[in-house]
């Protein structure tokens, strides 16, 4: 026990943590703050740019000075609060932006230099030299300023996210959100009840006035027990409500803190919201009011009366307002006095007057202190007479602020209060209501019928010893000696704001810009007010044509970690597996991430690279027969008597007469006449047809077509249904593939002659009921086989085993690409959303119809003659040929005329080729030109070819 | 944001996609005018204030939806399918 | 009798059991969706409510679309002779989902970690259906009762799903 120490808190485990590596004791989740006032430490860190000295400021969120670092076995978590930090056994934390050590700062030497760092400085010292200038003292400039140094590892805790329905939503738990919450209880609707402390009750912790005869803390234990006999009532500790968003959605983190997880992110949606957010002391303005030992008076209270720790043995009390003596006369009862009051008023209220009788404390009236003497902790102040006097803490109110930071974040214009000297809350934008401090009722007995009466209720509460209001509107003390800051987080002075007015930086977005303040960490909690009263004296206008900004999300800083809900790893975005992938895994496929589907990359054997096992199966399916999992391809039924009409209006090619058991392959262009997708479509029945889409475009051709049938042609009968997990699906390709499948399937005659090319059969395999289409991608003969999803196992090793007597070759991506770049056929590379028809050597399918995108396909644009047409390449040093690589001629090696699309090594014609979009590429066919990478530094000739590099005529898949 | 599908009740904006706007009448399948074309696929006004739009209920019952929304407060005044139908 | 072959995603998933929460595979022998022509909604509900089986609970998930859940395997077939391609598509989806059904106080709690719906019985019924997402996976949240619900999500997401709904808890 120290002499800081009045008592221990009750029931509380004694601790020890570490500061600056020294160990102090203290008591398990009370704040740093206090446990370090407790064991008279007063110096926490050094400012932001001048490296002043501070100390512990306030008592809550609100705080501008006390930020320290946590350490963290695995990491470190800067600009931490000591204020509302919960210490708890072996907490390491330490000063910020200092070096070598809080008490001896070599960046001080920026304190000295502080009469050049006003606002503006980097921009007026740089101004008009070169940038170089400014490059050589940027680095020395951002080491020198500053908060605390993120971590660059992981973030290992957990967090998570959930959704919140209630009724009633009431922000803050003091006087007005308990008395709301009472009332909203008895509506037997939902009602949640937040408050961002450990323990709800805000200012009635301690206080010594009584509410209905009971001293505030015992009414206070009293209705918390009665809140918790409601089930329909939630109370919510540790909960800030960062965010004010539309439709009474609010964003909450609610600090957790166990093991299993630290933090959850809420999101509230409310019918009705009841802010009850209190308000926050500020400052006065007066010479080195940052010292270490200066404090707000509400922060003394709340470590004497919350804490049972003294900041101070000889303390000073300054205010411009009636609310200090409410905490002086509750200090004296906890055991902590103040021995003089400097109140700048001329004359005392008979309630002051009442409260320095009982204490016996002295009063200075209408003095001021006009500076702070002492640098690493006060010593004394010098009042504005001249008298000087010791003490080891002042404490200062200049007013309160109601905190208007949610609603100001609605978008709410705040109305200035000349009375309360406070901006209150404007008209609402959503279905809410102010009440309490916030709403201006900064007494007790206004603040408890205020809660009440948003829930309709006309309620009247007992009082004793209300402090009644009266301020005297005094902001700054004019500075005889020392530095008077006004927002304490941005070092920004009260002569900075003089300097913005007579650079013209009037208006307060500017003022905000200009000078910064209020945007740090804690958006000008205690310095907003004081800044705009003072650029109001600076332009002799009042302060509401000032102006205010408007407050952001979120009110108090909140961890990346806690906005993710969990959502990073494994779970940032989902996985979609087939039927398959065991099966894939076991037989060394190595797996790749197609959308979100993971597909077999290749199945590498060992001692082989990625490109030798490629190779080596694109090569079997053409040598024999090879299979490769399609399941992954987006699969669309359409269906009803308008299918084919629908399906004709969508296609550029024809489809009124495709035959019932035939494919056809089409291609769909947007409405400004590019290629949209392609694929087969199937016809099942006479009115059911299998549309097959690439697989990264699956869902939207499904919202295309759902858009037309919905919005376009809603006369049409027409369906459209996905079914992509319905179907397992296997490509089974090469010479060898009619033979395997034969093996496996009754049911079908597989034959030339009865299966020809195109036709969809259905059938058996074993009882497995499957359909088969004879279509081919890699240009070989070549069949899919379908089965509903959950056979797709079975089906893939009855294949499997069929096959091994002709050395099939399970394939995957890499090879499936390598057959089709050698076929010339397009895929996603080719399908990039700017290539037309024509581009592509699809104008065989533009048909005589009317189809989507067919008007605008002709413009001037689509149909100019040098555009860039799909050709083939052929590495002429046989070298890997880059994809995304630019083309250029001999003569004119800075200016593109195409892009390499796709590019592989074909194993058919044993050279590296690829595709490529060629300005005028067709009329290029022969010549040689140079593919260049410049980011690689590489290039190579290569020569221009048709596009089907392989088997032009398509012989081969028609045996 | 939050919408209110007529089928599926309110839901976050993030369950719907915007399909843009839906005061452009769109021309005839069979109309060949590319001048007409260009300005339903191209042009647009881009209003300060109520617009109606279109969008698409995509992880709910994807239909269509028409919406009256103010482009600057986010205040949505009118919610109706498309197509109406169902419950 | 059921096909030998059949495969569910989950076979090798474990799954959860707490006196406050129980987690486990649906057996979804039938997933029909019904999409009616403009005007035969109430037909095609009709024709099923004549159904002699009454082993099947009809979603509504849609404008003018229906689904039907059942253990019946065969009720493809039965439906399709009941209800006529005039009346409304029939569309078999019995292996494009996997059902995941969770029972116990908790199911809410969990549920709600993922689902930005209000839980309140006026807002989401018992016996009724809300088509929705959890995590960016598409999901048909059924609530059988107070605290049991069945979500039907795409076969090839039942893995992430269960992923999630483990993580959850």
């Amino acid at each position: 026990m120290t002499r800081f120490r009045i008592q221990s808190p009750k029931g509380a485990k004694q601790i020890h943590f570490t500061f600056n590596g020294k160990s102090y004791q203290g008591f398990e989740g009370e704040p740093l703050a206090a446990a370090l006032l407790a064991n008279g430490v007063h110096l926490i860190g050094r400012s932001f740019k001048f490296h002043r000295p501070r100390g512990i400021y306030s008592a809550g969120s609100a705080e501008p000075n006390a930020l320290v670092t946590v350490l963290h076995p695995d990491g470190r978590e800067p600009n931490t609060l000591a204020t509302t930090l919960e210490i708890y056994e072996g907490l390491e934390a330490v000063s910020q932006n200092c070096w070598p050590s809080v008490e001896t700062d070599f960046g001080a030497v920026n304190s000295l230099l502080s009469p050049l760092f006003v606002a503006g400085f980097y921009y007026k010292t740089f101004m008009g030299k070169s940038n170089k200038h400014w490059m050589f003292f940027e680095k020395y400039i951002r080491k020198a300023a500053g908060m605390g140094e993120a971590s660059v590892e992981a973030d290992k805790s957990v967090y998570e996210k959930t959704n919140t329905f209630c009724d009633y939503l009431i922000v803050g738990a003091g006087p007005a959100g308990i008395s709301a919450a009472l009332e909203a209880a008895q509506t037997g609707k939902r009602v949640v009840l937040a408050d961002e402390q450990d323990a709800l009750g805000a200012s009635l912790i301690g206080t010594n006035q009584t509410i209905d005869g009971l001293l505030a803390g015992a009414w206070l234990a009293q209705q918390l027990a009665t809140l918790k006999t409601y089930p329909n009532v939630t109370l919510l500790p540790r909960t800030t409500i960062y965010g004010y968003y539309d439709d009474n959605t609010l964003g909450a983190v609610e600090r957790v803190n166990t093991k299993a997880l630290r933090e959850r992110h809420i999101i509230f949606h409310a019918d009705k919201v009841i802010l009850a957010t209190g308000a926050i002391e500020r400052p006065i303005v007066f010479g080195n009011n940052d010292r270490p030992g200066v404090m707000l008076a509400s922060g003394f209270g709340t470590y004497v009366k919350r804490h049972h720790v003294r900041p101070g043995t000889n303390v000073i009390a300054f205010t411009n307002n009636d609310s200090i003596y409410q905490q002086i006369d509750d200090a004296y009862e906890a055991g902590a006095t103040v021995h003089t009051v400097v109140d700048m008023r001329e004359s005392l209220s008979d309630y002051a007057q009442e409260i320095v009788t009982k204490t016996g404390i002295n009063v200075q009236l209408g003095k001021a202190v006009s500076h702070v003497l002492g640098s690493k902790k006060i010593r004394a102040v010098q009042l504005d007479d001249g008298t000087k006097l010791s003490c080891d803490l002042l404490i200062v109110s200049g007013g309160w602020t109601p905190t208007i930071n949610l609603q100001s974040q609605q978008g709410d214009k705040p109305i200035y209060d000349d009375s309360l000297c406070a901006f209150l809350p404007g008209l609402p934008h959503q279905d809410y209501l102010s009440v309490g401090a916030c709403n201006g009722q900064f007494g007790l007995a206004d603040c408890l019928k205020s809660g009440a009466r948003a829930l309709g209720q006309d309620r009247t509460y007992t009082v004793e010893r209300d402090a009644p209001w009266d301020i005297l509107p005094v902001w700054e003390v004019p500075v005889t000696k020392g530095i008077s800051f006004v927002d304490f987080q941005h070092d920004v002075k009260a002569s900075d704001i003089s300097l913005a007015k007579r650079e013209g930086f009037i208006s307060v977005e500017h003022l905000k810009r200009y000078t910064t303040l209020g945007m740090a960490n804690d958006q000008g909690k205690t310095s907003n007010l004081n800044a705009l009263a003072l650029m109001a004296k600076e332009r002799q206008k009042p302060i509401t044509e000032v102006g205010t900004t408007r407050f952001r999300p979120p009110y108090t800083p909140v961890a990346i970690g806690t906005l993710s809900g969990g959502k990073y790893g494994d779970h940032f975005r989902p996985t979609r597996y087939t039927s398959m992938h065991e099966w894939h895994i076991n037989h060394g496929a190595e797996m790749i991430n197609t959308g979100a589907w993971v597909r077999p990359r290749v199945y590498k054997q060992p001692g082989e690279t990625v490109t030798d096992a490629y190779i080596r199966e694109a090569a079997s399916v053409r040598n024999s027969v090879g299979m490769v999992d399609v399941t992954t391809l987006g699969k669309i039924e359409v269906v009803g008597p308008d299918a084919p009409e629908f399906l004709n209006r969508v296609y550029t090619n024809a489809w009124l007469k495709l035959p019932v058991g035939k494919a056809r392959y089409g291609v769909m262009l947007r409405d400004d006449g590019l290629v949209f997708d392609d694929g087969t479509t199937w016809r099942l029945e006479e009115n059911r047809f299998l549309m097959t889409t690439t697989t990264a475009n699956a869902a939207n051709v499904l919202t295309h077509l759902e858009y037309l049938l919905d919005v376009v042609w809603p006369g049409l009968k027409v369906k459209v249904i996905s079914v992509t997990d319905q179907w397992a699906g296997v490509a089974v390709a090469g010479p060898n593939s009619r033979a395997t499948i034969a093996k496996t399937v009754s049911g079908v005659d597989m034959s030339h002659e009865a299966f020809p090319f195109m036709a969809v059969m259905d059938g058996f395999m074993d009882t497995i009921p499957v359909k088969i289409a004879r279509l081919s991608f890699s240009g070989e003969l070549a069949y899919e086989v379908w089965c509903p999803s959950h056979y797709g196992l079975a089906m893939w090793e009855k294949l499997f085993d069929a096959g091994k007597e002709f050395n099939l070759t399970p394939y995957g991506t890499e090879a499936l690409g390598t057959l089709r770049i050698e076929k010339g056929h397009v895929s996603g590379p080719e399908l990039d959303g700017r290539t037309s028809l024509d581009d592509l050597g699809l104008s065989w399918a533009f048909g005589k119809k009317d189809f989507v995108g067919k008007p605008l396909s002709q413009r001037e644009g689509l149909m100019a003659s040098d555009r860039a047409k799909l050709v083939g390449l052929m590495s002429k040093p046989g070298q890997a040929i880059r994809p995304g690589s630019q083309i250029v001629t001999q003569d004119n090696q800075t200016r593109s005329i195409g892009h390499v699309t796709s590019t592989t090594y074909s194993p058919a014609l044993q050279n590296y080729i690829a595709l490529a979009l060629i300005q005028n590429g067709r009329d290029k066919i022969g010549d040689t030109v140079i593919a260049t990478y410049p980011l690689k530094n590489e290039q190579q000739d290569v020569e221009i070819v048709h596009p089907h590099f392989f088997d032009p005529d398509g012989s081969r898949m028609h045996v | 944001m939050k919408i209110e599908c007529p089928f599926c009740g309110k839901r976050d904006h993030s369950e719907f996609t915007y399909k843009g706007d839906a005061t452009v009448a769109r021309p005839d399948h069979s109309e060949q005018d590319l001048d007409r074309w260009n300005d339903y696929v191209f042009q647009r006004t881009n209003p300060k204030g109520a617009h109606k739009e279109y969008w698409h209920h995509t992880n709910g019952c994807r239909k269509f939806l028409i919406v009256e929304r103010d482009t600057i407060s986010h205040k949505i005044n009118s919610v109706t399918l498309v197509q109406g139908g169902g419950k | 009798m059921y096909n030998e072959y059949a495969l569910s995603p989950l076979t090798s998933a474990s799954f959860i059991q707490t006196d406050q929460l129980c987690v486990k595979e649906w057996e979804l022998a039938s997933f029909i969706q019904i999409d009616c022509w403009s005007g035969c909604e109430d037909q095609v509900i009709a024709l099923l409510t004549q159904h002699q089986d009454k082993r099947f609970l009809v979603l509504h998930t849609a404008p003018d679309r229906l689904v039907v859940v059942s253990t019946n395997h065969d009720l493809f077939e039965e439906l399709s002779a009941l209800i006529t391609q005039d009346v409304g598509m029939l569309t078999q989806l019995s292996q494009a989902r996997t059902a995941f059904h969770l029972s116990g106080h908790q199911a809410q709690t969990i549920l709600q970690k993922g689902v930005a719906i209000d839980f309140a019985e006026p807002v989401f019924p018992i016996h009724s259906c809300k088509q929705t997402s959890i995590s960016d996976i598409g999901v048909t949240l059924h609530r059988l009762d107070e605290n049991t619900f069945i979500c039907y999500v795409f076969r090839s997401f039942a893995p992430s799903f269960h992923h999630w709904l483990t993580r959850a808890i």
